[in-house]
């Protein structure tokens, strides 16, 4: 569904992602694991139109996006979930989750969130609040809540479990994970959280310094001894 | 050769009034012009290496004129003297606009200086040693120690000798490291904590050079023109003061005095018919500047300077 | 009673500073752009009004055109300068606006002379008497129309999807284009806003003094302090703002007319240092 080939990205002249590819297949968990600053965020805000390659084609369903705006990204079905929240904090619950569904119809709104505060119905009960009254975990969930709402046929998720409890954690994990069985919704998740990540991803990249020093299938990985030494801990 | 240029230059400039004395009149537009130039150069001071916008800053030519007047006319002080004071008083002003913008955000300081430039001119006309709404007539000319500067071309020499000392006083300040350390945050927000300067006197010492360019501005205007108004230093000449700055090139050292020169002759070039116009020009010479000229008019000098370096393979 | 007459002058003075800062806050909030073409945008757009009245179109139609106009060149600005200017420098932005009054005001003055004008009220005669305050009739129009624009943009602003994408971009920009909201298409609707928003005050203004070209130098001036009191970021802030400086104003005037000139300057002050968000401002949030 979403294949990157020979992406190269810059930052004025600093250039950060040095011809990386990546894919995407229906129904699929990917990962990229990498340190700070090894070009993660990156990535995706390339995918999602916020940044321009330099150089390498992005296409989704065999269409090229290169040159496409966020906007139209979006209403191609591409979500990108961003690391730090973003959250509109002044703006209730309700606002933030309709700005979600920005280009969803007027009833389509309406079901959405329903759907959306089925998932995490902490956000039904407190609707009319501001966002920013909602503590770090409940702020998270609005995120990926507001990501959800417009219907995503690909999510891209940065780091969701940063700055969360364990057991948050594996919560949302396991909300993405039912997510993506139950709607075949095919997610590419960006985490320094190696071991979680690689528990719920079927395949993961490993980045360094803005290259691809690894990959394959998450299974294979989380035994391989290099993996472990230097993002499992062990 | 290059070295030479400003050299040449200045010696030409020197020669104006005796190159142009059959029209003394020019003489009399290019005081304004570097009177002007001054006080724009303190504002390119503040906003263009200080980052700090200003709409107040024609309150401060007006503060150093009336303060001159005030003591040559009432008092009777000679101009030396009271030009010493209105310098004086123009640095205490500006240290206390000063020090409360250290902490206000961009858009305070804005309104601030408006609002201050709205007060100045309304005690201005209030105040009967000003002459009020009738304006302050009969400023005497410039007095050097009993000379009085009549003729244009004396009184040429005498603002040229300022605009070249406040000239070399803001290159200095570029170059210092208050200077540096000001570009630097004006660049960027972390690049200034590595140079290792207490921004907030550099900040401090950027606006009394600003208020202190003004008021000296402002006493040279008081005495070549001989007439103030307090309208005269509302809110548009403090826009057509940034105007200036940006149409010359933010924080270029040409920039003010080829803009001053541009919004001088200006109205002259295109006839009193349509002098209205010339604001119209103006702003729209801002606006493309804005859009496609970053370096403004100093983009012709710099243009110069290269094409030099070729010429010298350099 | 005096204090009631005073008191409700003010409320609609405040009704015109009310305007003009919420167009100002308006842009600043979402786009960080100080404009300063708010007030010379209201004055072109009277000259206009002037003009179209002077050949007898009927008062609430040259009303509506004047708001069309005023959509139509903030939809112009927007598209072909500010656009620009945003991909060059944030001061680039600000100057433009500062130019725009340059523009104006040289347009104006050329082709309209800088004499004044005496401009129609849009309800003339007899002052009313209600409850011992007496009420010039235009005024009363003005403060109604002024409640009106106010709940419309509320309305606008909470209750409409592009409203609230408006109010998301003054909080995070990062947040709201990652979410794929057209930003270029918000900023046209907030531009061509606060331009509309412009032209109304022009006209109400202009009813109430006389048209010159700078009539609206100082009203611009008195809508920035309105925003600052409260606090430049909060739109409900700015109109609260706008209200209690014309009463403040109004008070001041009357009992103490020694500082009526150098008030404004004192109340910016002691608001910036000692209440730095504005009386009504919210907190300052976070901006990616
Ligand atoms: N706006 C920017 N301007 C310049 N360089 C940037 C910018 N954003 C990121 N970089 C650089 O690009 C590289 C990759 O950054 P990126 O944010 O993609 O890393 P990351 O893997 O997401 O890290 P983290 O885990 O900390 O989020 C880093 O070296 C970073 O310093
Ligand atoms: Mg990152």
């Amino acid at each position: 569904m979403l294949k990157i080939e020979e992406l190269y990205v810059s930052y004025g002249p600093v250039e950060a992602i040095h011809g990386i590819s990546i894919e995407v297949k229906e129904k699929e968990i990917v990962s990229i694991l990498g340190s700070n600053g090894a070009g993660k965020s990156t990535i995706l805000k390339t995918i999602s139109g916020i940044l321009k390659p330099k150089k390498g084609v992005i296409t989704l369903n065999n269409k090229v996006i290169n040159d496409l705006d966020p906007s139209q990204i979006v209403k191609m079905g591409v979500t990108h979930i961003p690391e730090g929240r973003h959250i509109f904090p002044n703006l209730t619950i309700k606002e933030n989750l309709i700005l979600g569904g920005y280009f969803l119809k007027e009833n389509e709104v309406k079901k959405q969130m329903d759907y959306v505060t089925t998932i995490f119905p902490i956000l039904k009960e407190r609707l009319n609040s501001k966002a920013g009254s909602l503590s770090g975990g409940e702020q998270q969930m609005l995120v990926i809540g507001r990501g959800l709402m417009s219907k995503p046929k690909l999510l891209l998720l940065d780091e969701p479990s940063l700055g969360l409890s364990p057991k948050l954690v594996s919560t949302i994990f396991e909300t993405l994970k039912t997510l993506n069985q139950n709607e075949s919704l095919p997610i590419l998740l960006v985490e320094q959280n190696a071991k979680k990540a690689l528990q719920i991803s079927d395949r993961s990249y490993i980045l360094v310094n803005g290259k691809i020093v690894l990959s394959g299938k998450s299974e294979d990985l989380i035994e391989k001894e290099e993996v472990k030494k230097l993002y499992l801990g062990r | 050769m290059k070295k030479f240029i400003p050299y040449i230059l200045l010696i030409l400039v020197l020669f104006l009034p005796l190159i142009l004395r059959e029209t003394p009149s020019i003489i009399g537009y290019l005081n304004l012009v570097m009177i002007y130039g001054i006080s724009a150069q303190g504002l390119n001071l503040l906003l263009g290496i200080g980052g700090q916008i200003s709409l107040g800053h024609a309150a401060f030519m007006a503060i150093g004129g009336y303060t001159s007047a005030i003591f040559v006319v009432h008092y009777n002080f000679p101009f030396i003297i009271a030009l010493i004071i209105s310098i004086v008083v123009s640095a205490i002003f500006g240290l206390i606009v000063g020090f409360p913008s250290l902490r206000l955000k961009g858009f305070y300081l804005a309104i601030a200086t408006m609002a201050l430039g709205n007060v100045v001119g309304d005690v201005l006309r209030r105040m009967s040693i000003t002459g009020g709404d009738q304006g302050f007539r009969n400023i005497p000319t410039f007095d050097l120690f009993g000379f009085e500067l009549e003729s244009y071309s004396s009184k040429f020499y005498l603002i040229l000798f300022f605009f070249l000392l406040t000239y070399f006083i803001s290159r200095n300040f570029i170059k210092s490291k208050s200077g540096k350390s000001l570009i630097a945050m004006r660049d960027s927000e972390v690049g200034a904590l590595s140079v290792g300067v207490n921004i907030s006197n550099a900040k401090l010492l950027a606006f009394i050079l600003a208020s202190v360019f003004a008021g000296l501005s402002g006493v040279l205007y008081a005495h070549d023109i001989s007439y103030l108004h307090p309208s005269n230093f509302a809110l548009p000449l403090s826009i057509n003061l940034l105007a200036i700055t940006i149409i010359g090139g933010l924080g270029t050292l040409w920039g003010p005095i080829l803009a001053s020169l541009f919004w001088i002759f200006l109205p002259l070039i295109i006839g009193s018919k349509l002098e209205l116009l010339s604001s119209v020009i103006f702003g729209i010479v801002v606006i493309l500047v804005v859009l496609f000229l970053p370096r403004g008019l100093s983009e012709i000098i710099f243009r110069i300077e290269r094409n030099l370096k070729k010429v010298n393979g350099i | 009673m005096i204090l009631l007459n005073l008191l409700i002058r003010g409320l609609i003075t405040g009704a015109i500073y009310s305007l003009t800062s919420m167009g100002i806050v308006l842009i600043l909030s979402t786009t960080l752009v100080m404009n300063f073409a708010q007030g010379d945008m209201g004055m072109l757009l009277a000259y206009f009004a002037f003009f179209m009245l002077a050949r007898q179109i009927p008062y609430p139609v040259v009303f509506v055109i004047v708001i069309l106009i005023g959509i139509l060149l903030g939809f112009l600005f927007e598209k072909y300068l500010m656009s620009r200017a945003r991909k060059t420098s944030h001061l680039g932005m600000v100057m433009i606006t500062l130019a725009l009054t340059m523009i104006f005001e040289g347009f104006v003055g050329y082709t309209f002379s800088t004499m004044p004008l005496l401009f129609p009220k849009a309800i003339s005669g007899d002052p009313l008497q209600i409850f011992g305050v007496i009420i010039d009739k235009h005024d009363l129009f003005t403060f109604i129309v002024s409640i009106i624009i106010v709940i419309v943009l509320f309305i606008i602003l909470y209750k409409t999807k592009i409203g609230i994408a408006a109010r998301s971009l003054a909080e995070d920009e990062f947040g709201a284009r990652i979410l794929g909201i057209p930003i270029n298409s918000i900023y046209l609707f907030i531009w061509m806003a606060a331009f509309a928003i412009a032209g109304v005050s022009g006209i109400l203004v202009a009813g109430r003094q006389t048209l010159e070209p700078h009539f609206m130098v100082v009203i611009q001036l008195k809508g920035f302090m309105a925003a600052v009191l409260g606090g430049m970021n909060s739109i409900i802030g700015s109109v609260l703002g706008g209200f209690l400086l014309g009463m403040i104003e109004n008070l001041v005037s009357f009992y103490i007319p020694q500082i009526k000139d150098s008030f404004s300057l004192i109340l910016i002050v002691l608001v910036l240092l000692f209440l730095p968000q504005g009386i009504f401002g919210k907190r300052e949030v976070r901006r990616a």
